[in-house]
């Protein structure tokens, strides 16, 4: 209805902003007729819909209460790990970041947490700073599963390229975050960090040339190598202390040490490798070195190692060669074959023996299995399959090769071409490939007599359970001739009980005939079908009286 | 040192899964009931079932589609579909087979040699992916064939992807990169 003036009575009442205030104003007059409020009212305020926080302005211009919260988290978990100030304002823009991407703006309370810890992680990879998932993990006391889910995310949805640090800048810091001072632990027990660091970092660098570091937890072997270092550098009050008590006087957690079963499996594996080792020094003659002793020695096989490795493996490719000569007399119908045959292939093994010598120099990298495992492993592979094809032409009947992977047999062992890839100068060919449902028949491994010989010769095995030292002890279950059973040194998994496969089905189309016998045996005779109903019943009626009398007791 | 001659790899396939359709209602009870080797589960509102040969396990949802798991290979995966389906016919619903296809394909492959994985993941940065502090391999992606490569030390590798075609290409494509890490002598 329109507006009257109250002074004048008119009914020219317009419209006027003064002020974005909306007032009708009497045109005759000039007098104000209403005046709208600038603000609502209370009332006004309850009926009408709130604005939520996501859709209004102060998204932009303020953060939300929780991401103020995690990022006071996230300086504070920079100041217990001591980041230097720029990587913390990093840490903290890259946490910001992340906060408003899609993939992390609804998750969790607790993924955010994790979120920071992340942040952390990426922030210390890039900056070379070295610090491991599991340590952020252990402190935010999280599941280390999805702390990585969380840190995969991170990495993927913002494409960051953060290199993991290498295990012997961790073991660095991790040397230097124990408290081993004489105060502390007592004079027998103490230690340096310099000097466990030395002791530890060759551990681990023979760690890794013999394969125990690839694929495993850093953590865990960083333990394990810092363990046996402190026990090494004095050996006689020390060797008796056990991993559980070392860890509770170098303090390293307050209950359990996480994963301790792993790092119990880590310590037995370098000291097989440290047996193995110890075994080759002169000064022992020979004599075997028992795992529970081997602390003594840990300092001169350290000091040694290049010479101790190559030596283990030529005694060990030594052993090999006389085994299989010894089988090929025994074994073989061609007589004058392995007449021809010792000295050839003596001689082709024992070349690369000689060959690590001169590799010796470059000094050991990390998880890099070095030198003598490399040399050795690539010229010792490549002659044995070498001779391994010469034996390879009976491979299963109705394979699909390509003329140029088969060698017919030469009588004595003038070298077939090598099987296996060298230099061209073209660009890499395709690969051959032939699968065959569920059949493992590989064509290396043929059964070649040679072979036979090694299943029967890694067994021997010393008092305590552990192989002799010099030999290999393989699980029976690799395939005859894989080249797992030909080295010394491999991966520890191949030599566990390998998972029994499952057995290949038949050939088929898919197209078959489906006969009726064969659905008859899945679906159930209508007697069946009636004693099952009944039975239910029965079971039924029971349950329900039991209740019932113990409702009443 | 580049693979210059063929070499001949065995790929063992161990998985393969299958879904397709019977385009018509299943009474789940029904099959519970009146099938041997099943297992219901109404919780989920599916029905397990396994047959013996080919050895696959389905599930069988009330909709009418069926995921079929655990075969040796594409052409067993289609046998046991239709043997699956037949059974339901048998049960008395109104099935046609329809829409199958295979949905992923895992093959493992075992290679004669070990693999430096830092020096894998170093040379391949962006596309391989390898966190020794949550799983022990080597994470690969091949993006055009939705391949993934997941690369142990021990020279042995598994692969997944939506078929066997495309697992041996990515194991073609993989192989020159993996005898790169293996075998360079210093």
């Amino acid at each position: 209805m329109p507006h009257t003036c109250a002074e004048c009575g008119s009914t020219n009442v317009v419209e006027d902003e003064l002020y974005s205030e909306r007032t009708l104003v009497c045109e005759d007059c000039g007098s104000v007729v209403t005046r709208e409020h600038l603000t609502t009212t209370r009332s006004e305020e309850e009926q009408s819909t709130a604005v939520p926080y996501y859709a209004s302005t102060e998204v932009d211009k303020q953060p939300c209460r929780n991401l103020i919260k995690c990022i006071k988290r996230v300086r504070a978990l920079c100041r217990i790990f001591r980041f230097p100030g720029d990587m913390e304002s990093s840490t903290v823009e890259l946490y910001q970041q992340a906060y408003g991407h899609p993939t992390f703006l609804h998750i969790s309370l607790v993924k955010k947490e994790l979120l920071a810890g992340a942040c952390m992680v990426a922030v210390a990879r890039m900056n070379n700073w070295p610090i491991a998932m599991g340590t952020i993990g252990s402190l935010l006391e999280a599941d280390s599963t999805l702390m990585g889910a969380v840190y995969q995310d991170l990495i993927k949805s913002l494409h960051l390229q953060a290199t993991s640090s290498s295990i012997t800048d961790l073991l660095e810091s991790y040397c230097h975050g124990l408290n081993l001072t004489a105060k502390v632990v007592g004079e027998e027990f103490s230690e340096t960090a310099e000097r466990l660091t030395e002791r530890a970092t060759a551990l681990v660098e023979l760690a890794g040339d013999t394969w125990l570091v690839t694929g495993r937890h850093p953590l865990r072997i960083s333990l394990a190598a810092v363990y046996l270092a402190w026990q090494s550098l004095r050996p006689a009050p020390r060797m008796k202390v056990s991993l559980a008590v070392f860890c509770r006087i170098a303090k390293l957690t307050e209950g359990k040490v996480p994963g301790s079963q792993v790092v119990k499996a880590r310590v037995k594996e370098l000291k097989e490798v440290l047996c193995k080792l110890g075994a080759q020094l002169p000064w022992l003659r020979g004599a075997r070195v028992e795992p529970g002793r081997v602390a003594a020695l840990v300092e001169d096989i350290v000091k040694h190692r290049r010479l101790l490795l190559a030596m283990a493996m030529k005694s060990h490719e030594e052993d090999l060669q006389a085994n299989a000569i010894k089988n090929e007399i025994t074994t073989s119908d061609d007589t004058s074959a392995p007449v021809e045959i010792t000295p050839a292939a003596a001689e082709n093994v024992i070349v690369p023996g000689n060959m690590p010598g001169a590799a010796y120099n470059t000094p050991t990298r990390h998880n890099m299995p070095t030198l003598p495992e490399n040399t050795q492993t690539g010229d010792m592979a490549v002659t044995s399959e070498n001779t391994l094809t010469r034996d390879n032409v009976p491979v299963a009947p109705g394979s699909t090769h390509t003329p140029a992977q088969v060698h017919p047999p030469v009588s004595g062992r003038v070298l077939p071409k090598v099987h296996l890839p060298e230099a061209k100068p073209e660009g890499p060919k395709p690969v051959g490939v032939r699968r065959k449902a569920g059949e493992m028949t590989c064509i290396m491994t043929t059964g070649v007599e040679e072979m036979d010989t090694l299943g029967e010769q890694g067994l021997k095995v010393g008092e305590d359970g552990l192989p002799l030292a010099g030999q290999n002890s393989w699980s029976a279950d690799l395939p005859e001739g894989h080249w797992g059973k030909r080295q010394l040194f491999v991966p520890p998994c191949l030599k566990l009980p390998k998972r029994q496969r499952m057995e290949p089905g038949p050939d088929v189309t898919g197209d078959e005939e489906i006969s009726d016998s064969e659905i008859e045996s899945y679906i159930r005779t209508p007697k069946e079908i009636r004693d099952f109903l009944t039975t239910q019943r029965c079971i039924a009626e029971e349950q329900e009286m039991q209740e019932h009398m113990e409702k009443k007791s | 040192m580049e693979p210059g001659g063929d070499v001949a790899l065995d790929i063992i396939v161990s998985n393969v899964v299958a879904v397709f359709r019977v385009r018509c209602h299943l009474n789940l009870r029904t099959i519970a009931l009146e099938g041997l080797n099943v297992i219901y589960k109404p919780e989920f509102g599916k029905v397990l079932m396994k047959l013996r040969k080919p050895k696959i396990t389905a599930s069988i949802w009330s909709s009418g589609k069926i995921i079929c798991t655990g075969a040796t290979s594409e052409e067993d995966a289609k046998l046991g579909a239709r043997r699956l389906a037949r059974v339901l016919q048998k049960l008395g619903f109104k099935v046609r087979f329809s829409d199958f296809k295979v949905v992923n394909v895992l093959a493992v492959c075992s290679l004669p040699f070990q693999i430096r994985l830092i020096q894998f993941a170093k040379n391949n940065r962006p596309i391989a992916s390898y966190e020794p502090e949550l799983h022990p391999a080597v994470s690969y992606r091949i993006k055009h064939l939705r391949a993934t490569i997941q690369i142990f030390s021990t020279g042995s590798i598994t692969v997944t992807g939506p078929s066997v075609q495309n697992v041996a290409t990515a194991v073609e494509q993989i192989y020159p990169l993996l005898f790169e890490c293996g075998r360079a002598l210093r």
